[in-house]
């Protein structure tokens, strides 16, 4: 383990998190909804952040784990180390991250995240960290807007027309003449002459059990984490990977009952 | 002190803080070979390289001749290309965009001998506290309490909106006046009378 025991994990103020979120996770964005900030330090100074909150679609997700109510569940929404921690900080931090979770909100049955195998890695952290693999969907929702960020669809509305109800009427006026009332991201793309590509890639679903009795109360199965090379959504580092003979093969090969902390280099300090 | 006769005479820094870039470097070769040098390099008393490290291992390795000139910083040594003349010259045009390009592009901050140098020297005149962390991906951050969050179930009530024409906007209101007239303003469940106007229309609708 090295100098990865010496690593602390503990609550930072959001505008802290987000500073450290924004240079080192390969989207440069936050997650604006996101209420718990984790900072992760070794020697005093802060390299690495996690980032927690209420899922965007909580409504929906809320059922992956049934008699879990609607506070009983949190996401994981960023996760970002500098290069210079020592190798295992990541499966380290987020083992100490989820027992201080599970101390400081006993409430809270499972976390769920989500990796980015479009541009970014398939989740080899997480399943070294105890994680399940719930789902692996081919992605629809992040796109390469015309103008060259990328975006995911339920966020195109707040990011190009940011603002209350109304807001978008004003910037086009003839915005729900054209579409007949539909309302949708790829409408909203329209109206300000934009288009979009949806890009290729995987998005995978994580659940990690902070009460083990929740585990019990899955409703969907559990994917054995060699259906990610079936389906080829292996990714490392923003590259499209085959299990075999990738940096990632030292993951488990199906899925633990517990967390461990198998050796893994990080997934998301690198830019494109 | 002995007298710089060629690259050889010279010492790179051995703390340089620029670890320099691999298509930098082909740049900068490439530079050096067609328009030849075009600023000088520095070093110190004793033939350690302060500025131009990079320039210096170029130059050794395509055999670039070397001229001293002592200063003590007092004068501004200006080389003058007798062959170009910018006016006229695409060589001295490009050199222009070479000189500033190169530096640009073969331009990359060792963080590690930054941080040990910042034991030495104030870092703060050149770079803002912002910058010098995300050169080092390490950051001046304090820790807090940890954030409340809510513990309690969700509140048994949603808001849902839809998008209606103005025709059937009318039918819609219509439809609920009607329905609270008919017993459907109120519910054991919600205060909303719209609300539960619309369910009982629902209501009605879903059980024929």
């Amino acid at each position: 383990m090295g100098r990865a025991k010496d690593i602390t994990v503990k609550p930072v103020a959001a505008r802290d998190a987000n500073r450290v979120i924004k240079a080192l996770h390969y989207s440069g964005k936050v997650c604006q909804n996101s209420q718990v900030h984790l900072g992760v330090f070794l020697d005093g100074k802060c390299g690495g952040a996690l980032q927690f909150g209420p899922s965007l679609d909580k409504r929906k997700l809320q059922g992956l784990v049934a008699r879990t109510l609607w506070n009983e569940f949190i996401e994981l929404n960023r996760l970002a180390f500098a290069d210079w921690l020592p190798r295992n900080s990541e499966s380290r931090a987020l083992a100490y991250a989820m027992r201080w979770l599970r101390k400081t909100y006993p409430w809270l049955k499972w976390v769920v995240s989500f990796a980015d195998a479009t541009q970014c890695g398939d989740g080899a952290i997480y399943r070294a960290s105890g994680f399940v693999l719930t789902a692996i969907k081919k992605n629809t929702d992040l796109w390469q807007i015309s103008d060259g960020t990328i975006s995911h669809a339920q966020s195109i509305k707040q990011i190009h027309f940011p603002g209350q109800r109304g807001e978008f009427q004003r910037a086009a006026p003839d915005f729900m003449q054209t579409t007949r009332g539909k309302v949708s991201p790829l409408e909203f793309l329209r109206a300000k002459g934009k288009t979009r590509v949806i890009l290729n890639g995987f998005q995978l679903r994580y659940i990690y059990f902070l009460d083990p009795a929740a585990r019990d109360c899955l409703t969907v199965p559990i994917v054995p984490f060699g259906e990610i090379e079936r389906r080829g959504a292996g990714m490392y580092r923003g590259k499209p990977i085959s299990r075999a003979g990738s940096d990632t093969k030292d993951t488990p090969g199906d899925q633990p009952g517990k967390g461990g902390s198998t050796p893994t280099p990080a997934l998301q300090t690198y830019r494109k | 002190m002995k007298e710089i006769r060629s690259i050889k005479d010279l010492t790179p820094d051995p703390r340089n803080l620029n670890r320099g870039t691999q298509r930098g470097r082909g740049m900068l070769e490439q530079s050096l070979r067609k328009y030849g040098a075009g600023r000088s390099i520095l070093t110190d008393k004793n033939g350690v390289v302060i500025a131009g490290n990079k320039v210096s291992e170029v130059a050794g390795e395509i055999d670039l001749p070397v001229r001293e000139i002592q200063t003590r910083g007092r004068e501004l040594i200006v080389v003058r290309r007798m062959d170009l003349d910018l006016e006229k010259d695409k060589a001295a045009k490009e050199l222009a965009v070479a000189d500033n390009r190169v530096a640009q592009i073969d331009l990359d901050w060792n963080p590690d001998l930054l941080k040990e140098l910042s034991a030495e020297i104030d870092l703060g005149q050149f770079w803002m506290e912002s910058e010098l962390e995300l050169l080092s991906q390490s950051f001046n951050v304090n820790g807090i309490d940890a954030p409340v969050l809510s513990n309690i179930d969700r509140n048994p009530f949603q808001q849902m909106t839809f998008t209606l024409h103005d025709e059937q906007a009318e039918e819609v209101k219509a439809a609920l006046e009607k329905a609270k007239a008919a017993g459907g303003r109120v519910s054991a469940v919600n205060e909303n009378s719209n609300g539960n106007a619309l369910a009982f229309i629902c209501e009605a609708f879903n059980r024929g």
